[in-house]
């Protein structure tokens, strides 16, 4: 009841401390467990995943993705429905995008990226679509169709790349690479930091400004808060749902697209796996909040670039990264809960 | 109980120098108040008079700064609801915690079964439980499809199941039909005859000379009276709860206009104005039925036009559809047979009856149940303000939601209606029950709506913002708004309205003009005669 004064962020920011320590401390003692010395693994993790330059350069290379994925999650989230689908809807784009490539020729290269980029945003709001129409048309449950749309999606993607997507030479499965105007690139010599990075900060704007200035914001967030006011006060509850999803699809789908044009060059089996859930634990670290996004999105590359260091220098196995992001989701989901209370006076 | 026994039983309840304060707000400050054995004490105030922290206090839910709550002699310091309960506290608060989708036996297991359930035991102690109270509850009800009454008795009921020596009861009365409120005060005589002691917060004078033996007053934090209530004159009332003095002729003027309720020897309200005649009908409703949430048919054939500039008031026992009524006159619900119309709008129109479309063609809405449907609770008062305006694209500018404009007339709903917060960005969950009402009010009012549907817009008020609600009703009906009006208490109905109609029985009665009928007619419709 302290908090009467506070604006009401102030508390969300301290809960995210607090679960953010906590994971920090089950690292830690997992490592201490697992016969290491937890100190120096955890410096080990920090310097490789930010104070080397090679490091931060990986670390900001793999936090495009997870940003632009994380922001469609908090859209979604702040709904109140629950996007597992980054992974499918991520495929499905980078396959819209490396689609459209022929159709995309003798386009100058502005307009070949922007068509290729839109592509991608398409497919992956196709797929997030199918998600939102299910949801609101027949009422299923959106955690198990977009992780169900997940599967498929792997299935798609490994179809295409054997068949109608397949390089010309038809011995790997994987697709023809993409012409050079229709690569992002290189923003910083001697590193993969792609344009990407530019795409993903323009979209953390806009996305910040759809979210707190725009009618459609209003309605997703006031729809998180307490759907049936929302109907009551002219939302529609049909609606909110398809448009995150879709919304969440595009942004998953401009990310594969990125990951394609910025960073592979084609589009290839398992070419980014794991994006989905760490974009999850991003999303709900950053409080919902698109701003800062970014910032948890670069921490959770670090994590995951500075424990390969850990797990190269230290006997400490690399899926330990996991535990964070573990611990996060949980430790927001219990926090959820608990702060679900009635609020008293 | 001989006089010649001297022992002195200590009190049940003995609060010395409460104190709480909220940032720099004192909501009560240095409150004392003795309960002992079979005593009922109406604890009175305005809204924001710090009632409610009272009670959190205690029901364990809040820590006071400063004082000391005695039970039985012995000094507590009640940490939680369940150490208030182990201490022999029942409380049953204005908004109740209850699982929707439990049915009623199930929510008294809650908490307190072990193991496997004995659902046939259960269902037998609470149709004891509800016999012993004289409400009628049935067991295997969902929670969810229960009105607020219903779940009101439920709530009691879980208090009565625990060996309690005082029951707080916060505005029990506020959402009962003038029937349950009898039987709900037949049963704290009840009680009382046993020995408990009941603390009943409430607003309404009424409850204070029906049953009540002392009538504590409190007035911005302090405890300004503590006076049997025999010695008392509703006027002395009214006038400690809004200005904290016993000063009865500044308060008779805002009495006379508040409510009906007021005299509890029977004096009708002053009769309505005379305004201009209504105008055409804006709103139709032809031949609708009505189905309650748990699929009965609440009421059949009920048909009325809706004109602009009156003041249409829907009487009648709570749950006998007016509920039904109003969620399908604002788009939430479609009627299960008949039509209603607005314009070109109508109810049978699959895309077309939504509550954005109506709201765009200016119906405004004040729902029964505020909390659950009319406001974000984590929001600010801001959002909650442009809730029913941003949804269908009122506060745009250039495609974007104009916050300052919103923040502006915020603060001028926030100065209009005396709401009670720190400002606009507070989350609306920290506000009292009475200043979020006052808050969906303003906002519903706020766009010159040409519909009004408001349901119990006075309840749980106080009665300086009753006549103030009742005057804005009345200046948006001469504005021509046509209003309907929702109401269980004939003072307010007939302080307000030009027609009144009855929905009782499965059946509807009237409309009739106020001036063509009584209040005799009008209740025995009511009592389904």
């Amino acid at each position: 009841m302290d908090g009467r004064t506070l604006t009401p962020r102030r508390p969300e920011a301290r809960l995210a401390l607090v679960v953010l320590a906590a994971g920090v401390a089950l690292l830690a003692g997992l490592i201490w467990l697992a016969g290491e010395n937890a100190l120096r693994a955890l410096v080990a993790l920090v310097q490789g995943g930010f104070l080397t330059p090679s490091g931060l350069a990986d670390t900001v290379v793999r936090a495009i993705p997870l940003c632009l994925i994380g922001l469609g999650v908090a859209c979604a989230f702040r709904a109140g429905v629950f996007n597992i689908g980054g992974d499918g809807q991520l495929l499905i784009g980078a396959c819209a995008a490396v689609a459209v490539v022929p159709l995309l020729a003798g386009l100058p290269a502005p307009l070949a990226l922007a068509g290729l980029m839109l592509a991608g945003m398409a497919g992956g709001a196709a797929w997030g679509l199918v998600a939102g129409v299910l949801k609101a048309r027949f009422g299923a449950n959106e955690i198990i169709a977009t992780i169900m749309l997940n599967y498929i999606a792997v299935q798609v993607l490994s179809w295409l790349v054997r068949g109608p997507l397949q390089e010309p030479a038809g011995v790997f499965p994987r697709s023809a690479r993409l012409p050079g105007e229709l690569r992002l690139p290189v923003l910083i010599d001697g590193t993969r930091i792609s344009a990407g990075l530019v795409v993903a900060l323009v979209a953390v704007g806009v996305v910040w400004i759809l979210l707190a200035r725009s009618r459609w914001g209003y309605g997703v967030t006031l729809t998180g808060q307490n759907a049936e006011a929302a109907r009551y006060g002219g939302v529609r509850p049909g609606w909110v749902a398809i448009s995150v999803l879709a919304a969440g699809g595009a942004l998953a789908g401009l990310a594969g697209t990125v990951e394609v044009a910025g960073l592979h060059g084609r589009l290839q089996e398992g070419f980014a796996t794991g994006f989905g859930i760490t974009a999850i634990a991003v999303a709900l670290l950053a409080r919902l909040n698109p701003l800062w996004v970014p910032v948890t999105a670069m921490g959770f590359a670090g994590l995951y670039v500075g424990s390969g260091t850990v797990a190269r220098a230290t006997a400490v196995p690399f899926p330990l990264v996991n535990v964070i992001e573990a611990v996060v989701i949980l430790g927001f989901l219990a926090l959820g809960v608990l702060r679900r209370r009635p609020a008293l006076e | 109980m001989t006089p010649t026994a001297t022992r002195v039983e200590p009190p049940v309840l003995a609060l010395s120098g409460l104190t709480r304060r909220y940032g720099d707000v004192v909501a009560v400050d240095a409150l004392s108040l003795t309960l002992r054995r079979g005593e009922v004490v109406a604890l009175l105030g305005e809204n924001g008079a710090g009632k409610s922290t009272v009670v959190n206090m205690v029901a364990g839910m809040t820590q006071p700064d400063a004082g000391t709550i005695t039970i039985r002699g012995e000094p507590r310091r009640l940490t939680s609801a369940r150490a208030a309960l182990g201490a022999g506290i029942g409380v049953v608060h204005q908004h109740y915690a209850l699982v929707s989708s439990f049915t009623v036996a199930e929510s008294f297991a809650l908490g307190e079964v072990a193991g496997r359930l004995d659902r046939p035991a259960l269902a037998a102690r609470v149709r004891g439980l509800a016999a012993e109270a004289g409400l009628s509850v049935d067991p295997g009800a969902m929670i969810g499809s229960l009105d607020v009454a219903g779940q009101q008795r439920v709530e009691i009921l879980k208090a009565l199941a625990r060996d309690i020596d005082l029951l707080v009861l916060d505005e029990p009365a506020a959402v009962l039909t003038p029937d349950d409120a009898e039987r709900l005060f037949a049963m704290v005589r009840r009680l009382r005859d046993r020995g408990v002691a009941v603390l009943l917060i409430t607003h309404r004078l009424a409850d204070v000379f029906s049953v009540c033996d002392r009538a504590a007053v409190m007035h911005r934090g302090r405890l300004v009276a503590d006076r049997p209530v025999a010695g008392l004159t509703a006027a002395e009332l009214v006038s400690l709860m809004i200005a904290g003095v016993p000063d009865a002729a500044a308060a008779a003027a805002l009495a006379r206009t508040a409510t009906g309720d007021l005299s509890p020897d029977g004096h009708a309200p002053a009769p309505p104005a005379p305004h201009a005649p209504a105008g055409p009908a804006v709103m139709r409703v032809r031949d609708v039925t009505l189905r309650r949430a748990n699929g009965s048919v609440a009421v059949a054939g009920v048909g009325f036009d809706l004109h602009a500039g009156e003041i249409l008031a829907v009487a009648g026992v709570d749950g006998n559809g007016q509920t039904e009524l109003v969620r399908c006159m604002a788009g939430l619900e479609r009627p299960a047979a008949g039509r209603i119309t607005l314009e070109a709008a109508t109810s049978d129109d699959p895309s077309g009856w939504t509550p954005g479309h109506l709201r765009a063609l200016g119906v405004a809405h004040v729902p029964d149940d505020r909390r659950r449907h009319a406001i974000a609770p984590g929001l600010g008062l801001l959002d909650n303000f442009l809730l029913s305006h941003v949804p269908i694209g009122r506060y745009l500018r250039r495609g974007l939601v104009d916050r300052v404009q919103g923040r502006a007339d915020t603060e001028a709903a926030i100065a209009a209606f005396g709401i009670r917060a720190t400002g606009p960005d507070q989350p609306v969950g920290r506000l009292s029950g009475g200043n979020q009402q006052k808050l969906v009010l303003a906002r519903e009012l706020s766009a010159q709506p040409r519909v009004v549907l408001a349901a119990h817009p006075s309840r749980g008020l106080d009665i300086r913002t009753i006549a103030f609600v009742q005057d804005r009703l009345r200046a948006e009906r001469d504005r021509g708004a046509a209003i309907l009006l929702v109401s269980a208490d004939m003072g307010e109905i007939e302080g307000l309205a030009d027609r009144v109609i009855v929905l009782a029985g499965g059946t509807a009665r009237g409309p009739v003009p106020l001036a063509q009928t009584t209040r005799a007619e009008v209740g025995a419709w009511m009592a389904g005669h």
